[in-house]
Order: C-alpha cells, then sequence, then structure tokens
C-alpha cells in the first residue's frame, strides 16, 4: 500500500474520529459532562438503520430515519438521566456525570452485546475501487472522507454563524453571563447532547464504509471519542478535529506496521503522553 | 401602589446553609435610580442575584410589573424585562466586543431593536465602537465594565440592575460612568445599583436602601438620608 | 462527631473479626464457602479503594489492573526464577504499589483534574488488558493461565475453601488495623484536609502530593497483594477476570466512603446481590450499571451515614430544617 494511500484511509478515519470527538467536546464544555456512553450511540445508531433495512426499507431512508431516532434517544437519555448531574456543580458533577455515564455504557454494552451478538453494519457501494494516476482508492473511502467533512464544515458554521450556534459558546465560555443574556442552557445541552448523539451515529454509519461496526464495538468507540477530544483539549471543537485527523493517520500508519491490537496501545500511550505533556490539550482550552 | 416597577417583599435568602437576607423588603418605581448601600458582606450582591433569578429565596415575593417573579430561571427573567449585570460582568471573553454586544439582544424582543440599541449604546460608549472586533477578554477593566453594561441594555430592559459598576475603574472614569447611568435612566429604564461608591452616587440616585447583616436598616430619598449616620457607618463599612 | 473511648474501639474490632472469624464455620457447601471468599476479597478491594478514592479523591479506573499486576507477578515469576509464590506475592504487591504510586505521583503533579485522572487510569486498563493479551506467549492472552502449584500443599483433610478464607480474612484484620492506624493518625487528618480543599490543605503546609501518593501506594499495595493469594486461590486467572472497577465503586459508594464500615458493608452486601443474580447471566453487568446510578442519584452519601442519620430521624421526629 502506498504512503499516499495510508495517508487518505488515515484521513477519513481521522474524520470519523472528529466526529467523535467534537461530541464529547461539545457535551463536556457545556455540561462539564464526560459522555461516557457515547460509543453506544454509536452502535445503537447503526443497529437502529439495520433494523429499518432488514424490514425491507430502502437504505438512504433507514440511515436517515436511524440519526434521526439516535437525536431523540439522545435527547431523552439527557433529559431523563442527566437532569440530577445538572443539579450539582463543580467537582461533584463532573463526579457524577463520570459515574453516572460510566454506568450506563456498561449496562447498555452487555445489553447491545447479548441481544444483537451476530450484528455487522457495513455499507457497500457499488464501485469497489477507482484508479487516479496510479492510486487505487475506493470510493467508499471517498464518500466517508467527504460526508464526515461536509458535516464537520456544517458544525463549524453552524457555531460561528447562527444565533444559536453562538448561544452555545457562550454557554460554554460563562453560563452566567448567557443565563442573564436570555439564553436558557439546560435546553441548549439537551440540543448539544442530541447532536452528539446524532454526530456519533453518524460516525458509526460512516464507519460502515470503511470497516464493520458490530455491538461490542461501544467500548472502543468510546475510547477513541474521549481519546480524541481530550488531546484537542477537552473544550475546544477545533482541537477535536485536528486532533481527530492526526490520530487518524497516526492509526493508519501504525495499524499497517504494527497490527491492530498494538496499535490500540500506541494510540492510548499516545493519548497518555499528550494528556502529561500537555493538559489543556493540543491546541490548548479555547471556547 | 402602581408605578412600581419592582417590588421585593419580606424576602429570606440564603447561600448555602447560611441565611444572607432577612425580611428585606423594597420597591423601585419607574424612572427611579434606587441605591443599595451597605459594608461588604451585607447581603448586597444575594439581593440583587436573587431578584435576577440566580438564587432562589427562601421566604417572601418578588413582583416585577406586578407578575411574581421569585423562583423563575434567569433567562426567562431576562425576557420579562430585567437585565443584571454581576460585580464578576460575566463577559465572554473569547467573543469580540460586537459578538458580545450581539448575545445581549439575543431574546426575540431584541433581536428586532438590535439596530436602534446599537447606536444608542455607540453613542453613549465610543469607545466600545472603536473596539468593535477586538476580543472582550483584551479590554481594560472600564471598557470592559462599559462592554457589561452595554450588553446588558441591548435587551431594552425596563429595570437594569448593577452590581458596583465603579468597581475596580480609575477615579477618573467615574463621573463619565455615572453619568451614562444618568443617561440610561433619563431614557426610560429603572435602575437598581448596589455601589460601595456613595458620594458620587447618592448624588444621581433618587433614593437609597442601607442594608446591614442582611436587614434593611434604612431607607429614603437620597437627597434626606444622606447624612445619617447609617450611611457613614455603610461607606466606612463600621 | 461522637467521641468513641479505646474500650468501645476495642470492643468493636474484636466484635468484627468474631463474625468474620465464625461466618464460615455453618457452612460446609463449598459453594457457599466460595461465595464467602469473595466477599472477603471485594472487602479488601473496596477498601483499598477508599484509602485511594474515599481519602484521598484519586479517581482511579483502573483498580482491576493494579489487582491484575499483582496476580500475574505473583505467577509468572516464580516460573522464571525459582522463588517461592510466598516470597513473590508480596513482591507482586509492592510492584502494584509502585505503579499506583506512579499513577499518582505523575496525576499529582500534573495536576491533572478529575476527568483527565480517570481518563488516565481508564487507559491504563486498557493497557493493561491488551498487554497481556499481547504477550500471550508470557501470559497466556486471552485464555489465561492455569497454575499447577498451590501456594502450600494442604494435607487432604483441610478444606481448601476455608484455608484460603482465612488467610484472606487475616489479610483483611491486618488491612483494617492498618486503615484504622492511618486514619486515626496525622495522616488522617491530612487526608481529612485534601478531601475538604487542597489548596487550603498546601497553605497550611500540608504536602498534598506526598499524602496521596501514600495513600496510592497503600491501597495499590493491598490490591496487589490480594490479587496475588487470588491467583492461588483460583488456581487460574486471565485479563477478563480484572474488569471489577465497576462493582468496586458501586460496593464503596453504596457502603460509604471515608468510613471503616462502608467498604465491610458494601462489599458484604453487594457480593451476595452480585452471587444472587449471577444465575441471570450477562445481565449483571446491565443491572450493576443501573445501580451504579440509582446509587449515585439517592444514595450517594452511602449506608453508613444513612445508618447514622436514623436515630436522628427517629427521635426529632423528622429531618432538621431551616428556621
Amino acid at each position: 500500500m502506498l504512503p499516499v494511500e495510508l495517508l487518505l484511509d488515515g484521513i477519513t478515519f481521522g474524520l470519523i474520529l472528529s466526529l467523535l470527538g467534537v461530541g464529547i467536546t461539545l457535551i463536556f464544555g457545556l455540561g462539564e459532562v464526560l459522555n461516557l456512553a457515547h460509543g453506544e450511540f454509536v452502535v445503537i445508531c447503526t443497529i437502529l438503520a439495520l433494523m429499518f433495512i432488514g424490514r425491507g426499507v430502502d437504505v438512504t431512508l433507514s440511515i436517515v430515519l436511524s440519526l434521526v431516532i439516535i437525536g431523540l434517544i439522545g435527547i431523552a437519555f439527557e433529559r431523563l438521566l442527566l437532569f440530577p448531574v445538572y443539579r450539582e456543580k463543580g467537582e461533584v458533577r463532573v463526579l457524577m456525570g463520570i459515574f453516572m455515564t460510566y454506568g450506563l455504557s456498561l449496562a447498555i454494552h452487555s445489553y447491545l452485546v447479548n441481544t444483537f451478538p451476530k450484528v455487522h453494519f457495513s455499507v457497500r457501494v457499488p464501485y469497489t475501487e477507482i484508479v487516479i494516476g496510479g492510486l487505487s482508492i475506493r470510493p467508499s473511502t471517498l464518500l466517508a472522507a467527504a460526508i464526515a467533512a461536509l458535516a464537520l464544515i456544517a458544525l463549524g458554521v453552524f457555531l460561528k454563524k447562527t444565533y444559536i450556534g453562538k448561544a452555545i459558546r457562550t454557554v460554554a465560555q460563562n453560563e452566567v453571563g448567557a443565563q442573564l443574556c436570555g439564553v436558557n442552557p439546560a435546553s441548549l445541552r439537551t440540543l448539544i447532547f442530541a447532536l452528539g448523539a446524532v454526530m456519533a451515529g453518524l460516525a458509526g454509519i460512516l464507519y460502515g464504509l470503511i470497516a464493520t461496526v458490530t455491538a461490542t464495538l461501544g467500548l472502543d468507540f468510546t475510547t477513541f471519542a474521549i481519546v480524541v477530544a481530550i488531546a484537542g483539549g477537552v473544550r475546544s471543537v477545533y482541537g477535536a478535529i485536528v486532533s481527530g485527523i492526526i490520530l487518524g493517520i497516526v492509526h493508519a500508519f501504525s495499524s499497517f506496521f504494527l497490527g491492530a491490537s498494538l496499535s490500540l496501545v500506541i494510540f492510548l500511550i499516545a493519548v497518555i503522553l499528550i494528556v502529561l505533556a500537555r493538559p489543556e490539550g493540543v491546541l490548548g482550552e479555547k471556547g | 401602589m402602581s408605578n412600581e416597577v419592582l417590588s421585593v417583599k419580606n424576602v429570606y435568602a440564603s447561600y448555602g446553609d447560611f441565611l444572607v437576607l432577612k425580611n428585606v423588603s423594597l420597591e423601585v418605581r419607574e424612572g427611579e435610580i434606587v441605591l443599595i448601600l451597605g459594608a461588604n458582606g451585607a447581603g448586597k450582591t444575594t439581593l440583587l442575584k436573587t431578584i435576577s433569578g440566580l438564587l432562589r429565596p427562601v421566604k417572601g415575593q418578588i413582583y416585577f410589573l406586578n407578575r411574581r417573579i421569585d423562583g423563575l430561571s434567569p433567562h426567562e427573567i431576562v425576557k420579562m424585562g430585567i437585565s443584571y449585570v454581576p460585580a464578576e460582568r460575566a463577559l465572554f471573553p473569547l467573543m469580540s466586543v460586537m459578538e458580545n454586544l450581539e448575545m445581549g439582544a439575543y431574546i426575540a424582543r431584541a433581536r428586532k431593536e438590535k439596530e436602534e440599541r446599537l447606536q444608542f449604546i455607540f453613542q453613549l460608549f465610543p469607545v466600545l465602537k472603536e473596539r468593535r472586533d477586538q476580543l472582550a477578554g483584551t479590554l481594560s477593566g472600564g471598557e470592559q465594565q462599559m462592554l457589561a453594561i452595554a450588553r446588558a441594555l441591548m435587551a431594552s430592559p425596563k429595570l437594569l440592575m448593577l452590581d458596583e459598576p465603579s468597581f475596580g475603574l480609575a477615579p477618573k472614569l467615574l463621573p463619565k460612568l455615572f453619568k451614562a447611568i444618568k443617561q440610561i435612566n433619563l431614557e426610560g429604564t429603572a435602575v437598581l445599583m448596589v455601589e460601595q461608591n456613595v458620594r458620587q452616587t447618592l448624588n444621581i440616585a433618587d433614593r437609597a436602601y442601607v442594608l446591614e447583616n442582611g436587614s434593611i436598616v434604612l431607607e429614603g430619598p437620597c437627597d434626606k438620608i444622606r447624612d445619617d449616620p447609617l450611611i457613614k457607618r455603610a461607606y466606612l463599612g463600621i | 462527631m461522637r467521641k468513641v473511648s479505646i474500650a468501645q474501639k476495642l470492643l468493636i474490632f474484636v466484635v468484627i473479626f468474631t463474625i468474620y472469624a465464625v461466618l464460615p464455620l455453618p457452612l460446609s457447601n463449598p459453594y457457599y464457602l466460595r461465595v464467602l471468599n469473595l466477599l472477603v476479597l471485594f472487602t479488601l478491594f473496596t477498601i483499598s479503594s477508599n484509602i485511594i478514592f474515599g481519602h484521598t479523591r484519586q479517581l482511579f479506573l483502573c483498580h482491576g489492573a493494579l489487582i491484575g499486576i499483582g496476580a500475574y507477578t505473583s505467577v509468572l515469576l516464580p516460573k522464571s526464577l525459582a522463588i517461592p509464590p510466598w516470597i513473590v506475592i508480596p513482591l507482586g504487591a509492592l510492584f502494584s504499589a509502585c505503579i499506583g504510586s506512579s499513577i499518582s505521583t505523575i496525576s499529582s503533579l500534573r495536576r491533572l483534574s478529575i476527568i483527565l485522572m480517570a481518563v488516565f487510569t481508564l487507559s491504563f486498563q486498557i493497557i493493561f488488558g491488551e498487554v497481556i493479551v499481547g504477550l500471550r506467549e508470557i501470559t497466556g492472552g486471552d485464555e489465561g493461565l492455569i497454575l499447577r502449584q498451590d501456594l502450600v500443599q494442604l494435607p487432604s483433610t483441610v478444606n481448601r475453601e476455608l484455608f484460603y478464607y482465612y488467610v484472606f480474612v487475616f489479610l483483611l484484620f491486618v488491612s483494617i488495623i492498618v486503615y484504622n492506624r492511618i486514619v486515626n493518625s496525622h495522616i488522617g487528618v491530612a487526608f481529612k484536609c485534601i478531601v475538604e480543599d487542597e489548596i487550603a490543605a498546601s497553605s497550611v503546609g500540608i504536602n498534598v502530593i506526598k499524602y496521596k501518593v501514600l495513600s496510592a501506594f497503600i491501597g495499590s499495595f493491598i490490591l496487589g497483594l490480594a490479587g496475588g493469594v487470588y491467583a492461588y486461590y483460583n488456581l487460574y486467572i486471565s485479563p477478563s477476570l480484572f474488569n471489577l472497577d465497576l462493582y468496586i465503586l458501586v460496593m464503596l459508594v453504596f457502603g460509604g466512603m471515608g468510613t471503616l464500615a462502608g467498604p465491610l458493608l458494601g462489599a458484604g452486601i453487594f457480593t451476595l446481590v452480585f452471587e444472587f443474580l449471577r444465575p441471570m447471566g450477562p445481565i449483571t453487568t446491565l443491572i450493576f450499571g443501573l445501580l451504579l446510578i440509582v446509587l449515585f442519584l439517592y444514595f450517594r452519601e452511602g449506608l453508613v451515614a444513612w445508618l447514622r442519620g436514623l436515630p436522628t430521624l427517629y427521635r426529632a421526629g423528622g429531618r432538621p430544617s431551616v428556621e
């Protein structure tokens, strides 16, 4: 495999990682909750898509429906389960958030692995390969990268230009100030959670384009998501995007040369090193 | 009764387990500037926070334009027409002056009037217009104070609450600040202000309350109570 | 705080020790004895977690790895070097203690927030699992290691489960005594200050890092020790046995952090709950996950605090309220 092809694979995987990491960053930035159950949303969404496809619904429609539903599930999750977390402040809130989402992730994970042990989600695209100038590229990889990039750009525009997007940024920077401007932080937190869930779901769908999603992968996806978010400086959306791409490239190369499980270890070690070297993250704390 | 904008009745409020406000009652009438004076720790900030919704009173009622507001969330109270500028200002440091001001006009009612309000604010605080694209975190203390007040004004509030607006400002800026507050008031906004700077503010305000250990110990029109010994106590904190 | 006199304390200890000592005697069924053994084991784990998290707020999500390190060390070391297990188990515990205190040192020096510490230790736990699986020629990988040599060659008349029970209970007693001595010494005072407010603590001259690392050392030592003995008790170890953090945390929170009785009660009750749920299979994790949530919602202070609050409820006829 040519290095450029590896690079493209890495960027694609990296963009998917960014989708995951950005969700964690936003949820943490607004509510100080580290969502350890994030990866389970990925799996749930793909399972939903499979259920629709299994009932004969058109593939694209299934995907759209599953994304909508995962968003709704995210809202339910946030409203029902996280409100006691938000009642607390500061360190207790962070702790509670960790414990709540930790417990939930293990509960959901064991349920999924049990109920859907044989589930595999992967999407096939008509053409297997196109050759451009000596490089062999899979259209599925290109498609995944393109959709992920579009989603991230749309998110960026949303946060920068729209009133709600700006309101979200204000809650992250100064919640009291935001409230005094008439912003309702609680409803924005729900919105962000839903958005995070949808992006996680999208990440799962796109991952199905380049590999396969199984029910056991929930914990892996959560690990990746958190790692990317933390490397990006747990409050910075741009940091999460950049670190996602970088870590994706690192993963592609280390997987190829060292094998998948060793590369997971390297991934984790790399992140530990980043956490220790710069607790503020690769790009530093930002709004 | 009918021209009362804000009416606080027998309010008790606590900070954690500690009861800070004890049976506090006050009013702000239309077009007034009302002062709250008192030593540090008397409960002045707690009072404003309770009115703004950031704290919930343990007992008592608060009425704004004849509607009960105690127990509402801060953002709902903003929508009703009270804007609060806390002592710590609560600006958005990574956003520009312009973006901060735009956020001040977040509520639906204010978005329509955004342009007009911006005009008014730039006339009031010209330095904000100069620095409109600068990040709020990089402004000087005085400029931040002006931005905080300006942002609160973007919502066209009927009542503006200020917590120690003069705090940390260079003394030569104070007359300008208080003149601006007077101008805001003349334009139709009632003002409820907590201040340590007793002398200068007594000149521009209509009435004042003195808070001591969580209770009102003196109230009245400014020119009448100016020489009361309790004022001196509040001023010197003895 | 009620002052407990030395005589009262001694009495409490004697009672606790007696209870544990006589617990297994009426039981003859080896299954029940095994459950008791797990109970004592988890109590040890929870006491460690109490020291590390309950007393110095260091969120370790890698208790399992520290236990596993003790277990694997005490199994693998005698294989390569001809050292009897008796000596290796404390060495394994020492190794765990070194790793635990390193984690604590690094986290404290870098001033990692709770989130970063959670991620750091969680990563460590995952890495531990991956490393064991990866080094499968040495560690047996996913399938684990079966031990051929027991700790002690027991005569056939002695009930093995019972023997190990008393070994574990011995470790438990030692841990309880150590815990009690620490908590009632200047170290315990330092711990209290650190939990209240780290910055205030350091400003009155308490070397926060030293005490945090000390608590991590002691807690990890106990974890490693228990892990080492467990390996010989179970005669089988594998990486999947060491994903225990969820259960330990539940037991600690439910029992009551920062108390002596907390881990005893929490681990005691929840080991039984766990055994009761076991026939339901993998749903157990689901239920424990949900339990953790419910506990944190309604029972965060723990059983001990709830029990302490009962007399007040009884006496005053209700909770005291703000005037």
